[in-house]
């Protein structure tokens, strides 16, 4: 994007600013300094409070598409030498966790849930037994989250109270992936 | 995040009972709980027994309410890590295979099911759980799981381990094989009566019901 912008004549990329701003609607007003891009995810931070967590099958997968959202609530653990994070259902319960070493600026960890399954935003029962890793990145002064996380192992989509967790597809794969964003 | 991670499958549902009882004795009869993939070989076998038994096929194993239990691992999985059956002196059955089978006709070869997306019924429940991840390249919509007997016997294709593959022909399916075991419940660690029954169970005749290797 910004070598395309360097390679265009000053007032063509003002124009562009000025249009993408909603600039000059006013009528004489001075031109308004462009906003900033935004700024680039730094790599760390904290990972606490409440997430949506997102996951996705893996290119492939004959299972629902994604990305498929479950509120969670994140919060640290571990040990000074071993910090990690865990991470629950926002609304409560245990039929989803996450535990997650958080080395290197990196989550590595469990992502699963009870055979039960647990609900996503959109009403659809998944089933998690995987393995996964994410880096953690952070804007300004915000919290960690994981944009580009990926895991490997079983993902089972079903209807609340179909008889098995697999009905709307099944899938173990390498490449699932996974995102923790701030909600 | 290990602890939670238990095996797949809904709640317990109970798909059929029988009560086989010879000897007229006073004592309680042994209850059996058996997987509905081992269900009619292990109640044949007990009822030829001349042994006063309760069978009960289930698709869920609850040993807290048996003295005996038979099935795969993936059945007994949660009641052998609680510690409420006694492993010492299982009786191994062997290993179970999967098959296609069709109703009808031949089944079509394994690596052509992916190509021709048949309509397809899977033994459901946690002894099926291995069955319909083999299965996944096929559309969700075209696979269908049961735990009845009569069911998957009815289908125009199933997959299902071999002591519920009935009449019609069938082709091996690379499925992990079902590792069948009878196994006393601690509830039922001094009973005689169980032990006789479980020792019972030790018969080529069952393996040979069961196909088991």
């Amino acid at each position: 994007m910004m070598g395309v912008l360097a390679r265009l004549p000053a007032p063509t990329i003002a124009a562009a600013l000025c249009l993408g701003a909603g600039c000059g609607s006013t009528g004489g007003s001075p031109m308004a300094p462009s906003e900033s891009p935004p700024a680039a995810p730094i790599p760390g931070g904290v990972v606490a409070g409440a997430y949506v967590l997102q996951i996705e099958g893996a290119a492939g997968c004959l299972v629902p598409l994604g990305p498929h959202r479950i509120p969670v609530v994140a919060s640290p653990t571990g040990t000074p030498a071993q910090p990690g994070v865990q991470v629950l259902p926002a609304a409560g319960g245990a039929a989803l966790e996450l535990e997650f070493l958080h080395v290197a600026d990196t989550l590595r960890g469990g992502l699963g849930t009870t055979e039960q399954g647990v609900l996503t935003a959109a009403g659809l029962r998944v089933y998690l037994r995987t393995i996964g890793t994410g880096a953690v990145t952070h804007l300004g002064s915000g919290r960690g989250e994981v944009l580009s996380g990926t895991m490997f192992g079983e993902l089972a989509f079903s209807r609340p109270g179909d008889g098995e967790l697999t009905t709307l597809g099944v899938c173990t794969a390498l490449e699932h992936r996974w995102k923790l964003t701030v909600s | 995040v290990t602890r939670r991670f238990v095996l797949l499958g809904p709640v317990l549902s109970m798909a059929a009972a029988c009560v086989t009882a010879t000897a007229g004795t006073a004592t309680a009869p042994v209850v059996v709980q058996v997987d509905v993939a081992a269900g009619a070989c292990v109640e044949r076998g007990l009822r030829s027994s001349n042994l006063r038994v309760r069978v009960q096929t289930h698709d869920r194993i609850a040993a807290a309410e048996a003295d005996l239990v038979v099935g795969p691992d993936a059945t007994l999985g949660r009641a052998l890590e609680s510690g409420d059956l006694v492993e010492a002196g299982a009786v191994e059955l062997g290993e179970v295979r999967w098959v296609l089978v069709a109703r009808v006709g031949t089944p079509p070869p394994w690596v052509e099911l992916e190509r021709a997306q048949p309509e397809i019924w899977v033994l459901g429940g946690p002894a099926g759980d291995h069955a319909r991840k083999a299965l996944q390249r096929l559309s969700p919509a075209r696979v269908h799981s049961s735990r009845q007997p009569a069911e998957l016997a009815a289908a125009h294709l199933a997959l299902v381990p071999m002591p519920l593959a009935g009449d019609g022909q069938t082709r091996p399916a690379p499925v992990e094989p079902l590792r069948m075991r009878a196994v006393l419940t601690r509830r039922a660690a001094a009973s005689a009566a169980a032990r006789t029954a479980l020792r019972s169970l030790d018969s080529a005749s069952l393996r040979q019901c069961l196909g088991a290797r």
